[in-house]
């Protein structure tokens, strides 16, 4: 097995793997790519299931960092620099491709009439991973804007004010999006498995 | 607090996006309001849908393999590529008009600016050949004067006296 890049060039800060980068050093862009493909793999397996398009916009993702790297504002952190990448990656992606194009989340039409039924917790003899099929499954069909931030908030527990910061929108906007998100998760659940509809 | 503003923040209270001095109130009314526990109760129960995922690893030597590709110049597979081959025609076509179209309008506009500053006189006085004017009304003069000396009838004035035959009739 080959050495892994990390166990040559350990304890090196982002900002030092960048600069590195910029003057030509490849193993120095190897091991940045290493130090954060897991997480962004992580991130992307949420937008597709499918394995091979989920290493193709990580890939594509770290080489559009490459050739971008010379903006990269140094006080920032790397990670968060390539997950906005990542996250523009998959979404233009799929507006290419016309899935789920990107809506405009103020437009009540998006939302509709919630429904008045609440949602049960999943079965407690689910397995995860049932629910979790379930619940992407449920997410693929969701407009790009509310798909995003459920999976940037549930998933990756990110905090409001990343989330903004990493989208460039208001906390103010998270917060509603995140709201009606949630709305129009449950009426896509309760369309699909009715049985999880709350009886009152 | 009232049931309204608890609802606008039971999403951050789940969230733990709330501050303490936020956080407080909300809480308790929603020990106190049945309506808004249940709210929240519901959220919870949306929330329990997203179970965590197991972590994603990388294939082996993905890293090594991006690393080699970008510095070999390589943009991405999901770059966007302009069409080839037949497809993408109508575009193309409409790309090839544009072109002709501004091509045309900016020979136009040099033929249009040539003109203005070749043919256009540049003073306020109207400038003609004068010289070949000059020249002919010299020559219309000298005709005159030969024809003059012609004539017997016309004085020296140049005014014209009718002949004996003329003047008896």
């Amino acid at each position: 097995m080959a050495l892994r890049l990390m166990e040559s060039l350990p304890e090196i800060e982002d900002q030092e793997l960048v600069t590195r980068t910029l003057n030509g050093d490849r193993e120095a862009f190897g091991v940045l790519v290493e130090r954060h493909q897991d997480r962004i793999f992580g991130l992307v397996r949420h937008y597709t299931r499918n394995p091979v398009e989920v290493e193709d916009i990580v890939q594509d993702t770290f080489l559009k960092a490459f050739t971008r790297l010379s903006s990269f504002q140094r006080q920032g952190s790397f990670y968060t620099w390539v997950y906005r990448i990542a996250v523009n990656t998959a979404l233009d992606l799929f507006k290419r491709q016309g899935r789920n194009p990107v809506q405009t989340v103020e437009d009540p039409e998006v939302i509709g009439t919630p429904p008045s039924r609440g949602l049960m917790r999943p079965d407690a003899q689910m397995q995860e991973r049932e629910i979790a099929e379930i619940t992407h499954e449920v997410l693929a069909e969701l407009p790009e804007i509310f798909r995003t931030v459920l999976i940037l908030r549930e998933f990756e527990q990110q905090a409001y004010q990343d989330i903004a910061d990493l989208l460039g929108i208001s906390i103010g906007t998270v917060e509603s999006r995140i709201f009606r998100a949630r709305a129009k998760f449950k009426e896509q659940i309760l369309q699909r498995y009715p049985e999880y509809g709350q009886v009152d | 607090m009232k049931c309204e503003a608890v609802r606008s923040l039971v999403a951050g209270y789940l969230d733990d996006e709330l501050s303490e001095s936020q956080a407080s109130p909300v809480r308790q009314h929603l020990l106190d309001c049945g309506e808004c526990r249940k709210l929240m109760q519901a959220q919870t129960a949306e929330k329990s849908w997203f179970v965590p995922t197991e972590p994603m690893t990388a294939p082996e030597g993905f890293a090594a393999r991006v690393s080699r590709r970008a510095f070999a110049g390589d943009k991405g597979l999901l770059t966007p590529v302009a069409p080839q081959g037949t497809g993408g025609g109508e575009p193309r076509i409409l790309q090839f008009a544009i072109q002709m179209t501004a091509v045309a309008a900016a020979v136009l506009l040099i033929l249009a600016l040539g003109m203005k500053f070749s043919a256009h006189p540049e003073g306020a006085e109207l400038r003609a050949d004068s010289s070949d004017l000059r020249e002919a009304l010299e020559t219309m003069d000298r005709l005159n004067r030969e024809e003059r000396l012609e004539l017997p009838g016309e004085n020296s004035a140049g005014e014209f006296q009718p002949t004996a035959t003329e003047a008896g009739k």
